[in-house]
């Protein structure tokens, strides 16, 4: 379990590591943020929700399914999008909701990401708004 | 490593659910009156809320009562529950929750505005932000000082015999300064303890389990250490959750109605019974039999059923959805696997933790507990924290004028050694010193220990006589070690006292389960040596640390 930090993106405001609950985030003037031990994440993604500038990706390590997959969100007041980025491999086991040829309903869309050539990559965005209380 | 003395009239140690909940309370009913909130992060996404929860798992729907509440948890943890608590816990659910939706959490109303149950006992929500909301209410008040990134290490305390607690110390999480505050009442909020045994994902993904690995233990370890009387460490808690991600499975069972099913597609449960420790034996056992793994049967829900799964785990339990996604092994396709978690201590799911009385007073005077570090009230959740931390601040603030600040010099001999402690600990890394023993092997090899030796994953939660004398010894060697251990950057100090606590609980949990000679939860551990349970045990196990020696206290159940 962890997250992966985009130096490139980073803009070093330190909002990550005031946030984590385990402290696991440090930050050094004028430097990305980064952490020293990346197998220390709970995973809770309170970093990625108070990263602003979309630097923070959380993924699954591969001893718990992970195969590459990203993720990150954007908040837009009320509603958090969810983006999922996805290596093409062919998913193991089951089909894939793609190749289901159901629909998405309202808030999940597939969609292609037209920055990542559409070959080695999917893009699932899935919205959450909070004023919805869970339907379970 | 720069000093920093503060005094308040009431610290609190942990700002988690519990901790920003007694702060808010003493602040609205005493205004005047000094807090001060002592936080290892950030109280803004600190403890178990820091990812969201779905519901709120305490509740009195339907017209029950107090006392149905009491019923269920006398049932669900086979009988070992203090009345007195548990009632006075489930009397402030109402309060809790309808202030909950007025800091602005989002709760589902049926037509009727009446609150949409989830099961009995359940409400839901749309909890991804119940700790920000938390934290905005504290902000509010200006009489509470919230200290972020602090971690609290030990309790000041005087006297000897019955003592007084009067303050605590700890260090910045970067290791930067020391802290001393000296307060009149001390509230200790600093959860459960994760992380004791050889957790489900060992390698990369060490971190990823359900209890937040953050909450070490550290609120049990300094009771102890200063002599407090502790309750029912060996009722451990086991979970059942999501393979791999050890996500909740509640949401998934009590959301789609989704029945548990061993490999060969036949529902169990009914075999096991149906309390929290009957359904993890369920699992363990269909595992042991050779019919697992076992899965939570959802292949066959709607889409519409899948997606509300997928949003649901965001709001709580992310990795869960990525998982789903990322494997394509989607709900509405295939069934999810479960397995059961490493051992917790958790006095919010079962009873360990501080023996308070009804007031939330622990046995040293001075010092409150409330929330999952406090014992004898299983079955807290969020509206239990809360309304335990609201109990424990009304308390404190009955008893705040018999309890007087004490003077710095009275206490500065023992600040001091604590803060030469701290300071002495930091040093560079001595030619040929051995990375075999530093923090991180030492922390491996009590869990190591824990899961073999103590009734861990690895034996299907069992031990018995000679694996706990075992477990004893070789935890009482690793303190020894660990005692010795230095770290060669400040940032690292707080994980050498992180480890001391976990240590600390572990050995308290081996003599708790040594004193308890049956098996009365076996979903959270079988005594293979007395393996039914056996009723000359139904009474509560407790413990006080007395001049290094752990003396077991066996107190009778209320009388009913
Ligand atoms: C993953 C998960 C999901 C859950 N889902 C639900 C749910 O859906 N519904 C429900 O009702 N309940 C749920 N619960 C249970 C509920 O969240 C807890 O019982 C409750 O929040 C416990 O409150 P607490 O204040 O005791 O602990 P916490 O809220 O964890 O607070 C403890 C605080 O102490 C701090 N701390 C620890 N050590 C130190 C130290 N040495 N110095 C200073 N600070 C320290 C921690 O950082 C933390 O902020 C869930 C629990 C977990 C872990
Ligand atoms: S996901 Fe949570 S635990 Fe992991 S680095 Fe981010 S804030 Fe810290
Ligand atoms: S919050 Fe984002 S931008 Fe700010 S330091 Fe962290 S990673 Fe960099």
């Amino acid at each position: 379990m962890s997250v992966m930090i985009d130096t490139g993106r980073c803009i070093c405001c330190g909002a990550c590591a005031e946030i984590c609950p385990g402290n696991l985030i440090r930050i050094r003037q004028g430097e990305a943020a980064f952490l020293p031990h990346p197998e220390e994440c709970w995973g809770c993604a309170s970093c990625l929700k108070a990263c602003r500038a979309g630097a923070i990706t959380y993924c699954l390590g591969a001893d718990i399914g992970g195969r590459g997959g990203r993720m990150r969100v954007v908040q837009e007041g009320r509603f958090s999008h969810w983006i999922i980025t996805l290596p093409d491999m062919p998913p193991a086991g089951a089909a894939s909701r793609r190749t289901r040829g159901g629909g998405f309903g309202d808030g999940i869309a597939l969609s292609e990401n037209p920055e990542i050539s559409a070959e080695t990559e999917r893009i699932l965005t899935i919205t959450v708004d909070r004023n919805d209380a869970n339907r379970y | 490593m720069e000093k920093k003395l503060l005094t308040t009239d009431i610290l609190i140690i942990g700002g988690g659910t519990a901790g920003c909940y007694a702060a808010v309370t003493a602040a609205r009913k005493a205004p005047g009156t000094k807090i001060l909130v002592a936080e290892k992060a950030n109280i803004q996404r600190s403890g178990c809320l820091a990812a969201g929860v779905n519901a709120l798992n305490a509740w009195l729907g339907d017209g029950q009562t107090p006392q149905d509440y009491l019923s269920f948890v006398r049932w669900d943890a086979e009988e070992i529950v203090r009345d007195d608590l548990v009632l006075t816990m489930a009397e402030g659910f109402h309060d809790a929750v309808t202030d909950l939706e007025k800091m602005g959490l989002v709760i589902q109303k049926n037509a009727d505005g009446s609150y949409a149950a989830r099961g009995r006992h359940n409400i839901r929500i749309n909890g991804e932000n119940i700790k920000p909301l938390l934290a905005e209410e504290v902000a509010r008040y200006p009489d509470i000082k919230v200290l972020n990134h602090v971690i609290l290490t030990d309790l000041l305390t005087r006297g000897s015999g019955k003592k007084r607690v009067c303050g605590a110390v700890g260090i910045s999480a970067d290791g930067s300064a020391a802290w001393g505050i000296l307060a009149r009442a001390v509230l200790t909020a600093t959860g459960g303890a994760a992380g004791l045994y050889r957790p489900n994902n060992p390698g990369f993904s060490r971190h990823k389990m359900w209890y937040p690995p953050f909450n070490t233990g550290a609120g049990y370890a300094m009771g102890i250490r200063a002599g407090a009387e502790m309750t029912s460490f060996e009722m451990r808690f086991v979970a059942q959750r999501c393979k791999d991600t050890i996500a909740p499975t509640g949401t998934i069972a009590l959301g789609v109605g989704a029945r548990e099913i061993n490999a060969r597609g036949e529902i169990f449960e009914e075999k096991y019974g149906l309390s929290t420790s009957g359904r993890a034996y369920g699992v363990t056992e269909e595992n042991r039999q050779g019919r697992g793994p076992c899965f939570l049967r959802t292949s066959g829900i709607s889409s519409q059923q899948e997606e509300d799964l997928l949003r649901a785990y965001l709001n709580m339990a992310p990795a869960q959805t990525l998982h789903w996604i990322e494997s394509g092994k989607m709900p509405s396709i295939c069934d999810v696997e479960v397995e059961g978690t490493e051992p917790y201590v958790v006095g919010g799911h079962t009873g360990s933790g501080f023996w308070v009385d009804e007031g939330r007073r622990t046995t040293l005077r001075g010092l409150y507990a409330a929330g999952d570090v406090a014992g004898g009230a299983p079955k807290k959740f969020v509206p239990g924290a809360l309304a335990e931390g609201k109990i424990a601040a009304l308390t404190i603030l009955d008893d705040l004028p018999d309890l007087q600040q004490v003077q710095w010099d009275s206490i500065d001999g023992q600040m001091q050694a604590f803060f030469a402690d701290y300071e002495s600990r930091v040093r560079p890394a001595a030619a040929g010193e051995s990375s075999g023993s530093d923090v991180f092997a030492l922390e491996e090899a009590m869990q190591k220990v824990m899961d073999e030796y103590a009734g861990g994953i690895r034996t299907g939660y069992q031990y018995n006589t000679v694996r706990l004398g075992l477990a004893k010894d070789k935890i009482l060697q690793l303190r020894n070690l660990a005692g010795a251990l230095a770290v060669s950057s400040a940032e690292d100090l707080y994980r050498i006292y992180e480890l001391l606590d976990r240590l600390e609980v572990c050995r308290t949990l081996i003599a708790h389960l040594q004193a308890r000679r049956e098996t009365r939860w076996p979903g959270f551990g079988i005594y293979t040596d007395y393996p039914i349970r056996d009723d000359r045990y139904a009474m509560f196990v407790n413990s006080v640390l007395q001049d290094g020696e752990i003396r077991m206290i066996f107190r009778p159940l209320p009388v009913l």
